[in-house]
């Protein structure tokens, strides 16, 4: 079975970014949030394998947005990937369960391992 | 201004940069201070701060670099810095420069600082100015054309 | 972002430049873009963080900001657009923020939202400049005033 990805983040280029890699290494992106509220929508709809989950984005952030999924399924596979890491996102997300957090910018390798932890 | 504050975000930019779209940055000297206005190369991305300090970040690049980057980033050509891909591109790696900036000044001097949005733009003649907050500016080479990374810190 | 995060950012506008004496303050439409285009030679622009994220652009053309500034200074004339005149605009910016966000934005934010602060103001020169201040959308409104028109353009992310 192909694994499906959620990515959400309010920055179109990064969703380009990320839809090449996951192609190439043969993932199928199962759509396309730009912001929390579209991530919970997107995420009961689809029911992805793995989410994909910046931190700074309108309406919804994705702290906010990974806490509700989290909430509603816990096993849920939460990525987090966003431009800021310190210690107090860190610790929060952490709090969350979040499983992988890696800090932007990205290449393949850090991508694809960090999946590969997870799914 | 302390110039030890501009460290982490000119090591981010040429971090950035190079990751992201292949360009190798060089610093051309040391960090100065700057004046209160800097005239644009092209394209300029200011990003603006607030916790225990306040202050911006701003990148300016040669109109060449900026359509260099695009093109690298997305693997499509652009004619004009104002084309909503460029100015994405400034964009999205100005805030991913901040974001890696910010994070270490947070974790080296508990500031708690949060960024707003990036702004970008592109025009003719542009001046950009800062009332009354002192900046601390380097300039920098790369093969396509210069950048400018400048910072600027207020007390709260 | 919805229309009533619009009106507090209008009423704060007028609120301050009345108390500098600037008269028959008219409120346009508002227009939604992503990229917002400007050729009124002056930009103010600074940010909203904490749980109320954005960015806030006030432009104008120079006879506009000159008569703006003159009218903070008194009725003293002002013949260029100076340091001194750079940092009352962006005092100006700073104000009417500040105001939007005290006075009635905060209420509409009630709850959770209540921890934000304002960034720094940059100044901006130059005409025909394209820009992007919000990943989603930038609402601009024209104000006319009588010293000129006034553009509002807001990039909230709620």
């Amino acid at each position: 079975m192909i694994k499906r990805i959620l990515l959400v983040d309010d920055s179109p280029l990064i969703h380009n970014l990320l839809r090449k890699t996951l192609e190439k290494h043969g993932y199928e992106v199962a759509g396309d949030a730009m912001n929390g509220k579209e991530a919970l929508e997107l995420f009961a709809q689809l029911s992805p394998d793995l989410v994909f989950m910046d931190i700074t984005m309108p309406i919804v952030d994705g702290l906010e947005a990974a806490k509700a999924i989290k909430s509603q399924q816990p096993t849920a596979k939460i990525i987090m990937l966003s431009a800021m890491g310190d210690e107090e996102i860190m610790s929060q997300a952490k709090a969350l369960g979040i499983d992988i957090f890696l800090q932007k910018p990205f290449d393949d390798y850090k991508i694809i391992s960090a999946i590969a932890k997870v799914i | 201004m302390d110039m030890r504050m501009t460290v982490p975000f000119v090591e981010a930019l040429q971090d950035i940069f190079k990751q992201m779209a292949m360009i190798e940055v060089q610093t051309d000297g040391d960090p100065f201070n700057d004046n209160e206005e800097v005239h644009s190369y092209g394209v300029s991305s200011i990003i603006t701060f607030a916790g225990k300090i306040k202050g911006r970040f701003l990148i300016d690049l040669d109109t060449q670099v900026a359509l260099q980057a695009a093109k690298n980033i997305t693997g499509s050509s652009y004619d004009s810095p104002k084309e909503q891909m460029v100015l994405a591109v400034v964009s999205e790696m100005n805030n991913i420069i901040s974001g890696n900036a910010i994070t270490k000044l947070n974790n080296e001097y508990g500031l708690s600082l949060r960024l707003a949005p990036p702004i970008v733009f592109a025009g003719t003649d542009v001046v950009i100015s800062i009332p009354k907050v002192a900046s601390a500016s380097v300039t920098c080479t790369t093969a396509c054309g210069k950048l400018k990374a400048s910072v600027a810190i207020s007390k709260a | 972002m919805e229309d009533k995060y619009i009106s507090p950012f209008l009423e704060a506008l007028k609120n301050v430049i009345s108390q500098f004496g600037v008269t028959d303050i008219r409120f346009g439409k508002p227009e939604r873009k992503e990229t917002m285009h400007v050729d009124t030679d002056i930009t103010a622009v600074l940010g909203l963080v904490g749980n109320l994220r954005g960015n806030v652009a006030y432009s104008m053309s120079s006879e506009t900001a000159k008569k703006t500034v003159s009218a903070m200074m008194y009725g003293m004339p002002v013949e260029e657009i100076d340091s001194i005149a750079r940092s009352a605009i962006g005092e100006m910016a700073n104000m009417i923020t500040g105001n939007a966000i005290s006075s009635s934005l905060s209420l509409l934010l009630s709850g959770e939202k209540t921890t934000f602060d304002i960034t720094p103001p940059s100044i901006i020169f130059g005409k025909d400049i394209y820009f992007i201040i919000s990943s989603i959308e930038t609402v601009s409104v024209p104000v006319d005033t009588s010293i000129g028109r006034i553009e509002v353009n807001i990039g909230l992310e709620i």
